[in-house]
């Protein structure tokens, strides 16, 4: 008995220790990732956080540039905003771009966001020559990098490009016909853009000949237009957008592949539909690994939005209202002079509440100026999205950047999204 | 005795208390970060150097303020900042370094070439009413619009805040002034609409003469004035004004007044490779009037800088230089330095840091096989060092000055190309 009293007050002691010493439970650890548009970690000028509803914090990244905080016990909504250095390829006025990302979300769905932010990082130059002459019909050909593409009006020239810096980078070169349709193309992998780099010479001829594929075609509501897309993003971060892969209404059509894409190459085959005042749209897009792309047969699977205005205001409040349960997500973009936003905010996080309320940054440090001005046009973007992949996949997965929009990017993902967009003077 | 006694252990535990919290830290520094207009800059990324030990990351407090000491007994320090935002079309990052000493000065102000917050501002402009207008030509902040007509719109920015101004011209054909004026008072913290401007022969420049200036032999010499508004305008260009060393005509602004300030610069160049050395002299607008100027300082001599992603550069100007300004630009990045010949302490070389291993710089240099452009500047100024480091500056293309009125700067610059090795 003596002994075991004994041994009863280590412990006892050991948990007092703990206690005293602060290892009180501090909640859950969120560790958010921010990164440039080419999965890059961005350097941030200001980044601060949220717990449930309560004010937002400034929050200082650790001597290795990480960001890290606790959502304490029993709570578990939370929002995490930065501002990266740099400007967005389309929203650029070149003189005081800010970017800024917000994710709020709960800890049930991800400890970990990742924050994309739309700007170019570390970038190394690309210059060589190609010559698709051979290619019959071939009238034009274009290169693509993971930033930047070189359009030349010949079927044989020098060309220059920027690429995200780091090793394993690829470039895409183009042949296509004067109606801009793609003949030919191919992958050039293994490009090390830790330098400047002087590629070899790049020739496409028949060989190279893209590989076709259909696309059936879909409805749309009635009295809206359909369209559809093919996309590209490779393995080695290069991104072709262009129509040379293939684009049509929604009668369906051909889509046009290239013969060297393998897998961890993923196309995104969009189709997409839009009202009339194109102030609504509903699309699909699908993630498909290079060898599985063949003939697709999609269908729109979301409603559109109810139509929708939004009040003028500085920080307004986005329609985060639509009727499908199903919705993981909203994004919202808002752009005005100079300054970018875009939300992604979680159905759990908003709880219920129909409106999402842009959060007011403007007083924190290193946020001031990035709010739109009283008279400037804002043009705002709302979209409720479905997914086939889980909250956290949502969070945490690699983006494709699809103009104003970062959307999860994995093979055999399937997204569902519903569009309402709209502009406003800012009062 | 006793009473000594009962107070000698407080006195001594208060003694220990001052050693432990009170040890003398040595002098703060505090720098000032601001954009090439003069607003305050943000932060990207920081660091800092006593004397020639390790560059230190250096944290912004919650207002972005940066600050550290140099321990007593040393005097030599730098300071380094990555700052947000766009100015120059390709250049992503903006980096601007100072090293110099306390006894010159502990609030150094970096100046990063960055746009700060702005405004856009718009209207229309009739100069029809001027003889012999051509076209008409709108500045504001950094921004400018220009037209080959004599009545249209105008699409500005201005610089973030109230008392903002913009200048209008008439000019002709050839762009050299014929009349103008400032629009003041623009609340620039909401897009403006500004009333319709017009501009008639009442608002004819006003003309003085720049005398004749010697060059060196075999060089040829240009004149040319600025304005640097007192509401934040920038017009660098012939509209006021240029010419050869053989001297001629400026054309300034009949409403101008005191703090809107002229800078007339006289320069020469003997070609490519030769640098070239400039007079810039600083006159409030009242002030203004016919100009008699000469070159006052020696050209560099054989300057070269041997190709490196950080180069080293020859600091040995044989004037009675007060500092050195070095530039570094490549495909994305941009570095200035600033540094005092009391840093350099006789050193005939400026070897620039690496600061790659820091957080926030690690990515700003130059990739291999990137083209390179370097500057060097050697400042011999009528201010002291501390003014020197501390003055407002304003942005000169993509070079920013100290400005005040009455200052004169001489300066020698030199500057080159080569392949990132």
């Amino acid at each position: 008995m003596k002994k075991s009293l004994c041994r009863a007050t280590v412990p006892i002691f050991l948990l007092g220790l703990l206690a005293a010493c602060g290892g009180k439970d501090p909640g859950t650890k969120v560790t958010p990732a921010v990164v440039d548009a080419a999965g890059n970690p961005a350097p941030l000028v200001a980044v601060a956080y949220q717990v449930e509803s309560d004010a937002w914090r400034v929050l200082s990244p650790d001597a290795d540039g990480k960001l890290s905080f606790y959502v304490p016990k029993g709570k578990t909504r939370y929002g995490v905003a930065v501002r990266c250095t740099g400007t967005t390829p389309v929203v650029s006025s070149l003189m005081n771009d800010s970017v800024n990302v917000v994710v709020q979300l709960t800890t049930e769905e991800s400890t970990a966001p990742r924050l994309t932010c739309l700007t170019p990082g570390p970038l190394a130059s690309l210059t060589g020559r190609a010559d698709v002459s051979g290619v019959t019909g071939a009238a034009k050909f274009m290169v693509f990098s993971g930033r930047d593409g070189w359009y030349s009006r010949s079927t044989a020239s020098g060309y220059y490009l920027t690429a995200p810096y780091g090793t394993g980078r690829d470039v895409v070169v183009l042949a296509a016909d004067t109606s801009r349709k793609g003949l030919a193309g191919k992958l050039v992998r293994g490009i090390s853009a830790l330098n400047s780099v002087s590629l070899p010479d790049i020739t496409l001829t028949n060989a190279d000949a893209l590989v076709n594929h259909n696309v059936a075609a879909f409805a749309v509501p009635p009295g809206w237009s359909g369209k559809y897309s093919l996309s590209l993003y490779t393995a080695g971060g290069t991104t072709v957008r262009n129509q040379g892969l293939g684009a049509g209404s929604h009668a369906g059509g051909s889509i046009r592949a290239f013969a060297n894409t393998q897998a961890g190459d993923i196309y995104m085959l969009g189709i997409y539909a839009s009202s009339s005042t194109n102030d609504r749209g509903t699309m699909r897009l699908r993630f498909i690994d290079a060898p599985d792309l063949g003939d697709i047969s999609e269908s729109l699977q979301i409603d559109p939005f109810a139509p929708r205005t939004v009040a003028a205001a500085a920080r307004p409040a986005l329609p985060a209202n639509h009727a499908d349960e199903g919705v993981l997500a909203y994004m919202f973009v808002t752009t005005s002079t100079g300054n970018f936003w875009m939300y992604t905010v979680s159905r759990p996080w908003l709880a219920g509440a129909e409106a999402y309320a842009v959060p007011d940054l403007g007083g924190l440090y290193g946020f001031g100026h990035t709010q739109p001005l009283s008279g400037e046009t804002m043009d705002w973007y709302a979209m409720a999205l479905k997914a086939n992949i889980s909250p956290q996949k949502l969070f945490e997965l690699p983006r494709a950047i699809d103009y104003y929009f970062a959307f999860p990017r994995e093979k055999g993902a399937v997204l569902d999204i519903a569009l309402l967009q709209g502009s406003f003077v800012v009062p | 005795m006793k009473q000594f006694i009962r107070w000698a252990p407080g006195a001594l535990f208060l003694l220990l208390v001052f050693s432990g919290c009170g040890n003398d830290p040595g002098t703060k520094v505090t720098p000032t970060v601001v954009n090439a207009d003069g607003s305050p800059g943000v932060i990207v990324a920081a660091a800092y150097q006593v004397e020639d030990g390790s560059w230190q990351p250096l944290n912004p407090d919650a207002d972005g303020g940066i600050s550290f000491y140099v321990p007593k007994g040393k005097a030599r320090y730098g300071v380094a900042v990555r700052c947000a935002g766009m100015f120059l079309m390709a250049n992503y990052s903006f980096n601007t370094v100072a090293q110099l000493t306390t006894a010159e000065s502990t609030a150094p102000r970096l100046t990063c070439m960055t746009a700060g917050p702005y405004a856009r501002i718009k209207g229309n402009v009739n100069v029809s009413g001027v003889t012999g207008a051509a076209k008409y030509q709108t500045y504001s902040w950094i921004s400018n619009y220009e037209r080959n007509a004599t009545s249209g719109e105008y699409r500005l920015s201005a610089g973030y805040g109230t008392g903002r101004d913009m200048v209008v011209f008439a000019t002709d054909a050839s762009d050299a002034g014929l009349a103008g004026k400032i629009v003041r008072g623009i609340d620039a913290r909401a897009p403006v609409t500004v009333p319709d401007l017009s501009l008639t022969n009442a608002d004819a420049l006003l003309n003085y003469n720049i005398g004749a200036f010697s060059v060196p032999s075999g060089w040829s010499g240009d004149y040319s004035l600025n304005l640097y508004s007192a509401g934040g305008t920038v017009v660098t260009s012939n509209v006021l004004g240029e010419g050869t060393h053989a001297g001629g005509a400026v054309h300034v602004l009949a409403d101008a007044q005191a703090g809107d300030t002229y800078m007339l610069s006289i320069s020469a160049s003997g070609g490519t490779g030769t640098g070239s050395i400039a007079r810039m002299r600083y006159v409030d607008a009242p002030d203004m009037g016919d100009i008699s100027e000469s070159l006052h300082i020696q050209p560099f001599a054989g300057y070269s800088v041997t190709a490196a992603v950080r180069p080293v550069f020859p600091a040995n100007h044989p004037g009675d230089v007060l500092a050195y300004v070095f530039m570094v630009l490549s495909d994305i990045n941009l570095w200035t330095y600033t540094v005092s010949t009391a840093w350099l302490d006789g050193a005939a070389t400026y070897a620039t840091p690496d600061l790659s291993g820091l957080r926030g710089f690690k990515h700003n240099y130059a990739l291999s096989g990137e083209g390179i452009g370097w500057f060097t500047f050697a400042f011999v100024a009528n201010v002291s060092a501390q003014e020197f480091f501390e003055l407002p500056s304003v942005p000169l293309y993509f070079f920013s000055l100290p400005k005040k009125k009455g200052l004169v700067l001489d300066i020698a610059s030199a500057n080159g190309s080569f392949l990132a090795p």
